[in-house]
């Protein structure tokens, strides 16, 4: 059975990555026929979205049947605020999320920006060795074959830092001293032995967990501040959970994002994106006594 | 942890030539401060002062490293 979609999305590739969602599946068994390209316009402003239609080739007719039908009725029962929760974060994401980004930096680029690594990481006093990783299999974090920097060093855990915080300020501070020496340069994505890997499922797991906990207990659930590329895991992970939904709340680096679970069919919270707006009325927030919630 | 913050400082400003770095040891805290000029003042705080959070970060490892403390003081 072959269904047939159009999708739509910022770019080219956020609409595959709709697609990839919708299907629950790899980019490798959709058929995808770019309609529009699309463009971003002047500070969002005038932008076209781009437009992909997409054959999914059905061999597993029936359970995936049961996948495609799961899915479908999530995009309708999620609709918009789905959407809207993801519109929140592409501006951030487009910025940050370099896996996103299809641009393929230079070989000059990514040797040059190996240097200005080593340089930052050895004038910290720690030793390591940063390789140029050409092709990616699939340990990046990303499943495109961009080219990344990875960082081998017997003080890993240094370079990390708690949550990735250090990796990722290295990361930063890179991309910053490359866009000044050379301004046509992508940002480079830089791992560190398999770490974004395994942060990746460090977030979806503490994602579901979470989206189970908001469930249980009827009340929304904050997680803690996270950077837009995990923030967007976050998201993804909690859209395939029925029964609950995702916001982001915050500004800068306190931005973080909340799970709301539905109460009950059409009683759920919609629109607004303030956690207490009515949080008197629907019982969530702090000092209301444990009760009936659905 | 000079050379770290004037590096990275160096790479980032319009004025390298005006670029100082100070380090004021103590027993356990160093403080290092941080001069530039006043256009590149924005360049190395960053939107938010996401530059200025990165620089702390890997100077807090680096100092880790050295087993101390430093703290990153940006002048005006």
């Amino acid at each position: 059975m072959d269904i047939e979609k159009v999708f739509e999305g910022k770019t080219v590739d956020k609409a595959i990555e709709e697609a990839c969602n919708y299907f629950n599946c790899q980019k490798d068994a959709l058929e995808i026929e770019v309609i529009t390209k699309g463009s971003t316009g002047i500070f969002g402003i005038g932008g076209r979205k781009a437009q992909i239609r997409v054959r999914y080739k059905d061999e597993l007719s029936l359970s995936d049947d049961e996948g495609y039908q799961a899915s479908k009725e999530e995009m309708s029962e999620e609709g918009e605020e789905g959407v809207k929760v993801r519109d929140d974060d592409k501006r951030d994401e487009d910025r940050e999320n370099h896996s996103v980004d299809k641009e393929i930096p230079s070989s000059v680029c990514l040797d040059e920006a190996k240097e200005v690594l080593e340089r930052l990481i050895g004038l910290s006093g720690i030793n390591c060795s940063v390789r140029v990783i050409a092709t990616q299999s699939n340990n990046g974090g990303n499943a495109n074959n961009v080219p990344y920097l990875d960082i081998d060093s017997p003080e890993l855990a240094l370079i990390i830092g708690k949550n990735g915080h250090t990796l990722s300020s290295y990361r930063y501070v890179m991309n910053l001293i490359m866009k000044k020496r050379r301004s046509d340069c992508p940002p480079i994505e830089v791992d560190a032995e398999g770490y974004l890997e395994k942060r990746k499922i460090s977030v979806e797991n503490t994602a579901k967990r979470m989206a189970e906990k908001a469930k249980r207990i009827g009340r929304s659930v904050s997680l803690d501040p996270m950077n837009a590329k995990d923030r967007r895991l976050v998201h993804l992970a909690v859209k395939r959970i029925r029964g609950v939904t995702t916001k982001s709340i915050g500004e800068g680096p306190d931005r973080r994002v909340i799970i709301v679970p539905h109460r009950g069919r059409g009683g759920h919270d919609r629109g607004g994106n303030r956690i207490d707006r009515d949080a008197g009325r629907r019982g969530i927030g702090r000092g209301y006594p444990r009760g009936r919630r659905y | 942890m000079k050379e770290l913050i004037e590096y990275i400082a160096k790479a980032l400003v319009d004025n390298p030539e005006e670029v100082e770095v100070n380090e004021i040891e103590g027993e356990q805290t160093s403080v290092i401060e941080l001069k530039v000029s006043k256009e590149d003042l924005g360049k190395v705080i960053g939107r938010q002062g996401r530059t200025a959070r990165a620089m702390r970060t890997i100077l807090s490892a680096a100092s880790t490293k050295l087993k101390k403390r430093a703290v990153l003081e940006i002048l005006e």
